[in-house]
């Protein structure tokens, strides 16, 4: 799974969502917040050589 | 009503549209260097450009909406997040292995955005603290104002917009490679 295009494609879709709303656009601040963690991770533990 | 006191709700809101395009600006320079310099993004870096963009996240709000401690906790978030991917990085290349990518000013890229980071941490910290700007008001916002929220708004989201095409030329649809030489989608 390319996360990091994932991460990308989500704050793009964060950013335009702010502009229209603020409440949706707050909350999805926060899940690509999470997206980013898990390609930290996954990169992370890729290059560790760890199965999580 | 027009105001034109200096800590008005209005002026907050382009004291952050200038952060804003602040942070666009980091991040157009991470461009110049890929693009005039070739050197292409490694995963880790295109994480701390995320990171980046996520400090943005939080002065977007305010710039659109109206300041709120809430908006400032997004920046300060993701500039502990821009922190500890950029420390990671810091610590592959610490020990002799010459880094990865040029120097700005003496110090690697991931180097600066730790910099970067604990400035963005302290400076929102602090600027949270201001009252001023939480009031509600009646207040007119100036013509000038709203327009530099359209500039800042556009800049960053044409940034990010970039960002998302390079990354398809970069590594397509797969999982980026960890020293990229070449785009995957102009080979």
């Amino acid at each position: 799974m390319p996360w990091i295009l994932t991460a990308m494609l989500a704050m793009l879709v964060c950013v335009i969502l702010i502009w229209r709303n603020r409440q949706y656009g707050f909350w999805a601040a926060y899940a690509v917040l999470l997206v980013i963690v898990v390609a930290f991770l996954q990169h992370a533990t890729d290059n560790l050589g760890l199965n999580l | 009503m027009m105001s034109s006191h200096l800590l008005s709700v209005a002026n907050f809101r382009a004291l952050n549209a200038i952060q804003l395009i602040g942070v666009s600006l980091i991040l157009m320079v991470a461009f110049y260097y890929q693009l005039a310099m070739s050197e292409l993004p490694c995963p880790l870096c295109l994480l701390q450009r995320l990171g980046l963009m996520g400090i943005g996240l939080g002065f977007l709000l305010n710039m659109r909406f109206s300041p709120r401690p809430s908006h400032y906790a997004v920046s300060i978030v993701f500039a502990v997040l821009l922190a500890v991917i950029a420390l990671r990085q810091v610590s592959l290349h610490v020990t002799g292995t010459g880094g990865y990518g040029s120097t700005v000013l003496g110090m690697h890229m991931y180097s600066w955005d730790v910099v970067v980071a604990l400035i963005a941490v302290v400076y929102t910290a602090l600027l949270m603290g201001v009252p001023h700007q939480y009031r509600v008001t009646e207040e007119d916002t100036p013509r000038w104002v709203n327009g530099l929220i359209g500039l800042a708004f556009v800049v960053f989201v044409l940034v990010v917009g970039a960002n998302v095409v390079s990354i398809l030329f970069e590594c397509g649809f797969q999982a980026c490679p960890d020293n990229p030489e070449n785009y995957l989608w102009l080979k």
